[in-house]
C-alpha cells in the first residue's frame, strides 16, 4: 500500500489547483478570526466544556449543531441582515454557559442544543459582518470552520476531566472562569 | 485444473478482486487527481488532455467539490446497496445536466445551486444520517444535474467538446463513488460510535462552510 502510495505520488506532477489565488492567506486569515478574539475563545471552548460535562450525547451533539447555526448567523452577517445587541449577546454566552458549568447544570438535551444554538447565531453573525472582502471565501469558511471546530475540541479535552473528582472541581472553576470572563466583556471592562 | 485457475488468478486478479485491493483504489485515485501526468514522449492519445482536463473540472471548483463531498458523506451512510440504488439518479442527472450546460443552461445558477444541495445533504448527514434513499435521490439526481451543467466547457470542436464532457462524466462519477466508498469503507472499519459522531462532526463542518459560501456567492 505505502510502495503504491509512494509511485502515485511520483506519477503526480502537478496538483489540480484552479483557484490558487490567496488560499493560504484566506485560510489563515479564517483561522485566526475565531482564535484573536476573546469573547469568541472563551465561548466555544464553553462549548466543548458544557458538552463534556453532560456526557454522550451532547459531548458530541453540541458541537455538531454550533457550526450549522453558526454559519446560518455568519450567513444573516454577510447579507447584511442585522440582529439586535450581537456583541452583548457573544459576552452573555460565555456568563451563562460558564455559569451552567460551574453550576453543574444538566437541562434535556433539547435545551441545551437550542441554549448553545441560540448564542450561535451572535457569534456567526459577528464574523460574518467581519469577514474580509479580499479573503479567498472558500479558504476562509474552511480555515474559520476548523478553528471553531478545534476550540470545541480543545473544552471537551478539558472537559474529559470530570472523569476524576478532582477534575470536576477544575471543571467547575474553568466555567466560573469563563463566567468572569464574560462579564469583563459585556461591561466593557476587557 | 483448480490449481490452474488458482495459478491463472494469481497471475491476472479479476476485476472484483481488485476493486478489494487499497492499493489499485491509491493508483486510480492519483491518477484522477493529477491534470498533468509525466509522459516521457508526448501524449501517447489525441485527445487525452481534454479527457483529463474535463475529468478533474467537477474537483477543480469549491462548489462542485463541497457538493460531491456532501454527497458522499450522505450516500456513504448507506453504503454499497443504497448508494447503487442513488447512485443511478446521479449518473442519469448528469447525462442530461451536461446536454443542458451545452445548452447552455443553467450555469450562471449551477454553482449557488451546488452549494445549496452541499448545505442540504451535509446538514442532513449531520442532522439524521440514516434517511438516505428518498432525499439521497433528490439530492443526487439535482447534483448530477447541475455538476453536469457547470461542467460542460467553451465551445469548440465537436470531437474536442465530446472528450472533454466525457472526461467530466466519468470524473464526476469516480469522485461521487470513491468519496461514498471511502466513507462506507471507513464506517465498517471503524464501525464505533466515535467514527460515526465524528462523520457527522465533518458534515456540520461541510455545512458550515457551504453555507457560508452560498451567503457570499449571493453576496458577490
Amino acid at each position: 500500500m505505502r510502495g503504491a502510495l509512494f509511485v502515485a505520488l511520483l506519477l503526480v506532477t502537478e496538483p489540480a489547483l484552479a483557484h490558487t489565488e490567496n488560499i493560504g492567506t484566506g485560510f489563515l486569515s479564517g483561522f485566526a478570526h475565531p482564535i484573536f478574539g476573546w469573547d469568541h475563545v472563551v465561548a466555544m471552548v464553553a462549548v466543548g466544556l458544557w458538552g463534556a460535562f453532560l456526557g454522550a450525547p451532547a459531548i458530541w451533539l453540541l458541537p455538531v449543531v454550533f457550526p450549522l447555526v453558526m454559519a446560518l448567523g455568519g450567513a444573516l452577517g454577510i447579507l447584511d441582515m442585522p440582529i439586535p445587541a450581537v456583541e452583548a449577546g457573544i459576552a452573555a454566552s460565555a456568563v451563562v454557559l460558564g455559569l451552567l458549568i460551574a453550576f453543574r447544570a444538566k437541562p434535556p438535551l433539547w435545551i441545551a442544543g437550542s441554549i448553545v444554538a441560540l448564542f450561535a447565531i451572535f457569534h456567526g453573525h459577528a464574523h460574518g459582518t467581519e469577514i474580509p472582502a479580499a479573503a479567498n471565501p472558500f479558504a476562509f469558511a474552511t480555515g474559520f470552520v476548523i478553528a471553531t471546530g478545534l476550540l470545541h475540541l480543545i473544552g471537551i479535552g478539558f472537559g474529559t476531566l470530570v472523569r476524576w473528582p478532582a477534575g470536576t472541581y477544575a471543571v467547575r472553576a474553568g466555567g466560573g472562569a469563563i463566567a468572569l470572563a464574560g462579564l469583563a466583556f459585556l461591561f466593557g471592562i476587557a | 485444473m483448480p490449481e490452474e485457475a488458482q495459478l491463472r488468478s494469481q497471475a491476472w486478479p479479476s476485476f472484483s478482486a481488485l476493486l478489494k485491493r487499497p492499493a489499485f483504489h491509491a493508483l486510480v485515485l492519483a491518477g484522477a487527481c493529477s491534470p498533468d501526468l509525466a509522459f516521457a514522449h508526448g501524449r501517447p492519445i489525441p485527445g487525452l488532455e481534454g479527457f483529463y482536463t474535463g475529468m478533474v473540472h467537477p474537483l477543480s471548483a469549491p462548489p462542485q467539490l463541497l457538493a460531491l463531498l456532501a454527497l458522499g458523506l450522505l450516500l456513504g451512510q448507506g453504503w454499497p446497496q443504497k448508494f447503487i440504488i442513488v447512485w443511478r439518479a446521479f449518473a442519469l442527472a448528469a447525462i442530461a445536466g451536461l446536454a443542458l450546460g451545452i445548452a447552455g443552461y443553467g450555469h450562471s445558477l449551477g454553482e449557488r445551486a451546488l452549494l445549496v444541495i452541499a448545505l442540504t445533504a451535509s446538514s442532513l448527514t449531520a442532522i439524521a444520517p440514516t434517511w438516505v434513499i428518498v432525499p439521497g435521490r433528490l439530492l443526487a439526481g439535482a447534483g448530477g444535474l447541475f455538476l453536469g451543467m457547470v461542467s460542460t466547457p467553451d465551445p469548440g470542436p465537436l470531437g474536442a467538446m465530446i472528450t472533454t464532457i466525457t472526461g467530466s462524466y466519468v470524473g464526476a462519477n469516480l469522485a461521487l463513488f470513491y468519496a461514498s466508498g471511502g466513507i462506507g469503507w471507513l464506517r465498517d472499519r471503524f464501525n464505533k460510535p466515535w467514527a460515526l459522531i465524528g462523520f457527522r462532526i465533518i458534515a456540520a463542518w461541510i455545512a458550515a462552510i457551504s453555507c457560508l459560501m452560498l451567503a457570499l456567492n449571493i453576496v458577490s
